[in-house]
């Protein structure tokens, strides 16, 4: 089979397809680098950005590059607009998020909004007398100008609106509507809660959890692609020499029958005449293999 | 040069239904993962290229490109079978592949792999050959 393979149009084919294989190797490993991004983009933990003015602009995404690290900003709280977000488990608590209005001055002189989660309160301390919640509850916010410190973190998508001071999300398009505009597309989520005040657990996203099993899965199919490459190849090669081998064993069965009909003519026409067909009938259920 | 060895004409007519089936199928998913690109990308695109302002439409996309390549993976498979069958070439096998990655191509591949391996069929032995005299 080996010289068949090693004919000039064998080896030809072989080049070319190597390259194909080639090629699905690297895609396989852009998917795979893909599928790892998350990891070795944040493998070193939170960085520490600075100022949020220098860090995203004021209505611009948040994106996957910038989402978790730690920014701070200067400003200061708007007093009694604080909106509460329940439905949360932490620490195995009904936890409820505490969300302030932060105001930060810009280099123009305006001021933009910054939706600042301060941190959760077990939703007992923030139920009122009738069994419902009330934002009036929450811990108040600081008074004055005060520096902030917190991980930036994505707007979660909205499902409701804004009821009474309550919230299903941290969403910016619905605190827009309560706090008025402009104001950033992210939220802070502070790294110190003054008590009673808890500090919020890192928020989660497909990205942040690391491995992204469909690129894995992407990856999988490239190398399986070039694989297919490769088996093809051989398939041509190993095809060819069966049929070539095929072909010098009819030649050889072919010069026998003569030499042995030469040899006994007579019984020769006797056998072909009653007996069965000499020549083995070809098995149609291996037509691939002869 | 070799003689040609006789074709299983039975499993290759079995192998190329399945192969005409496998185009139509691929060739209309394609154009569907081609309209939902273009929603995508050209009716709701963003401001950059390869970007969308529609959530529901890059939903649509993320959800139809898996089960596109997977019909594009059988459409190979079935190829491959056909190729088999009609102990064609290799550079013949990448055509069947190619035709499945061009917009409306497949359809008319299709049409002529029909007609190579009809020629095909008649011009070289088959199995069935004796049986028919």
């Amino acid at each position: 089979m080996l010289r068949v393979a090693l004919r000039p149009r064998f080896l030809g084919m072989l080049a070319l397809m190597v390259v194909a294989t080639l090629v699905c190797g690297l895609l396989a490993g852009w998917q795979w680098d893909r599928a790892h991004r998350a990891i070795s983009d944040k493998a070193d933990g939170p960085q520490q950005l600075g100022e949020i003015q220098d860090v995203v602009g004021v209505g611009d995404a948040v994106t996957n590059e910038i989402v978790g690290d730690v920014v701070t900003a200067e400003g200061r709280f708007q007093p009694g607009r604080q909106i509460l977000v329940p439905g949360r488990e932490i620490d195995g608590e009904d936890a409820v998020i505490v969300v302030a209005s932060f105001l930060v001055e810009l280099e123009d002189g305006t001021e933009a909004r910054l939706p600042v989660a301060r941190g959760w309160v077990p939703a007992a301390e923030v139920t009122g007398t009738d069994g419902t919640l009330d934002a009036d509850l929450a811990p108040p916010v600081p008074e004055g100008t005060v520096a902030v410190s917190g991980r930036l973190e994505a707007s979660e998508s909205a499902s409701g609106g804004i009821a009474d001071g309550v919230a299903r999300e941290i969403a910016t398009p619905l605190l827009v509507n309560e706090w008025g505009s402009p104001m950033y597309a992210g939220y802070l989520a502070l790294d110190e809660a003054g008590a009673p005040l808890h500090v919020l657990p890192a928020a989660e996203s497909e990205f942040s959890r690391g491995l992204n099993w469909q690129n894995i899965g992407y990856s999988f199919q490239w190398v399986m692609f070039g694989g297919f490459f490769l088996y093809l190849w051989w398939r041509s090669v190993r095809s060819t020499y069966l049929d070539e081998a095929a072909d010098r064993r009819e030649e050889l069965e072919r010069l026998l029958e003569e030499a042995d009909d030469s040899a006994h003519g007579d019984r020769a026409l006797t056998v072909s005449g009653t007996g069965p067909a000499p020549r083995p009938i070809p098995d149609p259920t291996s037509d691939k293999d002869v | 040069m070799p003689a040609e060895r006789p074709l299983d004409e039975v499993a290759a007519r079995t192998s190329f239904a399945r192969f005409r089936v496998a185009s139509i199928v691929e060739g209309i998913a394609l154009l569907v993962l081609v309209a939902i690109m273009i929603m995508r990308y050209l009716v709701f695109g963003g401001d950059g290229a390869f970007t969308s302002t529609s959530d529901t439409w890059t939903q649509i996309s993320k959800t139809w490109s898996p089960i596109h390549g997977l019909i594009y993976m059988v459409y190979v498979v079935l190829g491959f079978d056909l190729w088999l069958k009609m102990r064609w070439r290799l550079p013949r096998m990448l055509l069947l592949m190619f035709f499945g990655v061009v917009p409306v191509l497949s359809f008319f591949g299709e049409r002529w792999t029909h007609q190579k391996m009809e020629s095909d069929l008649a011009r070289r032995p088959t199995l069935q050959d004796e049986e028919r005299v």
